[in-house]
């Protein structure tokens, strides 16, 4: 069993926030992460209101704030699957697949994961990240369901990828995306935009997607062939592992107070875990922060 | 450790034993997540040999082996392709189910 005065679960930018500050106030810190770290950040393809950067490609970000952590000192474990937690008490167990770590404090920083399309196909070509697999597309028409910053950013990037036509559907009956955002995608010849819009049927013909849109309002039907289709429809909160341990929204997300305290004793939370108006880069590193130094005065009282 | 492959390497480097071959681009989270999964694997599989090639740089293979999306990976043994082939993410436990697939 290692010993550590503070475990941060998640590596995004909440977590390695709160990482920079455990590890610079002396904290021994560790960091466990299922993925690369990085976090939803990772999937940015360009950042253009990060205080510091006029833009900065979101895995380059990420990468840097990672490095940041391991040079002051941080050890940070990725591709780790955690079996089991018992955070209640004065030391905190996190059990992984690469064995146990004991904390005095933990902070949950494990951030969200996209909402699945909801129309079942057993297909290859429904994404979630257009960087990693937009280049299959290229001279192909696709779908992009979510008019939001990632729906929108997103079409933008696979257009410069030299994918063939996108058709953008957003269901509620306005686009939500930054302004500049929409008008740069609303000049391109090649994007149909429908608002009001949802799926509402899926069929598999060779490599063709046969989507079925739906109106919202007029509930009319029509079709449209792809050979893509690129998913942005919001997020749903890592908290299935905190069920009946910590205090979760009816959304599943975890309520903290304005400190980051959770309803167990030295268990903190911060990022886009937290129950929270705003959800930002910005407002993940304030948690992470402050997570970090309460921590630090929970510790110091032990 | 991975060890970086070009157009140029790949037939050498792949020519003995087994190899895992990983097809990424820069950027893509999926692909630095795979690097990750790929050490991970290494560690329970030593003797395979862990390769990654830039498939946007090295476009002779990624055409060759119809590379479209990131990360692609397959399998090699003792120079020739197998069957065993990932496109997208997978974790290590699946990696060691592709692996037993291929005859020691």
């Amino acid at each position: 069993m290692e010993q550590y005065d503070l475990v941060i679960m998640g590596g995004g930018i909440a977590g390695l926030t709160a990482a920079v500050y455990g590890v610079r106030a002396g904290l021994k810190t560790a960091v466990l992460e299922k993925n690369a770290c990085g976090g939803l950040a990772n999937w940015a393809v360009e950042i253009e209101n990060f205080p510091s950067h006029d833009k900065i490609g979101g895995q380059e970000l990420m990468i840097r704030i990672k490095d940041q952590a391991l040079k002051l000192g941080v050890e940070i474990r990725e591709i780790v699957e955690i079996e089991e937690i018992h955070l209640q008490g004065r030391s905190k167990e996190i059990k992984t697949d690469d064995g146990v770590l004991q904390a005095k404090a933990v902070i949950v920083a494990t951030g969200r994961e996209p909402i699945p399309l909801p129309v079942k196909a057993d297909s290859d070509h429904i994404h979630y990240c257009a960087i990693c697999d937009g280049t299959a597309y290229r001279g192909k028409d696709v779908l992009v369901v979510g008019g939001g910053n990632s729906g929108v950013c997103d079409a933008l990037y696979l257009l410069s990828q030299g994918v063939g036509g996108i058709t953008l559907i957003e269901q509620l009956d306005r686009l939500f995306a930054a302004k500049v955002s929409q008008d740069a995608l609303m000049t391109r010849p090649e994007v149909k935009v429908m608002t009001s819009t949802e799926v509402c049927g899926l069929t598999l013909d060779g490599d063709c997607h046969r989507v079925t849109l739906r109106n919202t309002k007029t509930l009319a039907c029509r079709e449209i062939e792809v050979k893509g289709i690129f998913v942005y429809i919001g997020h749903i909160p890592h908290t299935a592992m905190f069920k009946g341990i910590l205090a979760l929204d009816e959304q599943g997300y975890i309520q903290g107070d304005e400190n980051m305290h959770t309803n167990v004793e030295g268990v903190f939370v911060a990022g886009d875990v937290r129950r929270k108006k705003y959800r930002q880069l910005t407002t993940a590193m304030h948690d992470g922060t402050i997570a970090a130094l309460e921590a630090l005065e929970y510790i110091s009282k032990m | 450790m991975i060890e970086e492959m070009t157009d140029d390497t790949f037939d050498k480097q792949t020519a003995q034993g087994v190899c895992l071959v990983l097809f990424y681009k820069n950027p893509c989270p999926y692909c630095q997540t795979m690097k990750g999964v790929a050490e991970k694997f290494g560690a329970k599989a030593p003797y395979v040999k862990l390769l990654q090639i830039n498939g946007l740089e090295n476009t002779k293979m990624a055409a060759q082996l119809g590379v479209e999306r990131f990360p692609d990976i397959f399998f090699y043994k003792d120079g020739a392709q197998t069957t065993a082939r990932q496109k997208g993410m997978i974790n290590y436990q699946g990696l060691i189910a592709l692996l037993q697939t291929i005859p020691r």
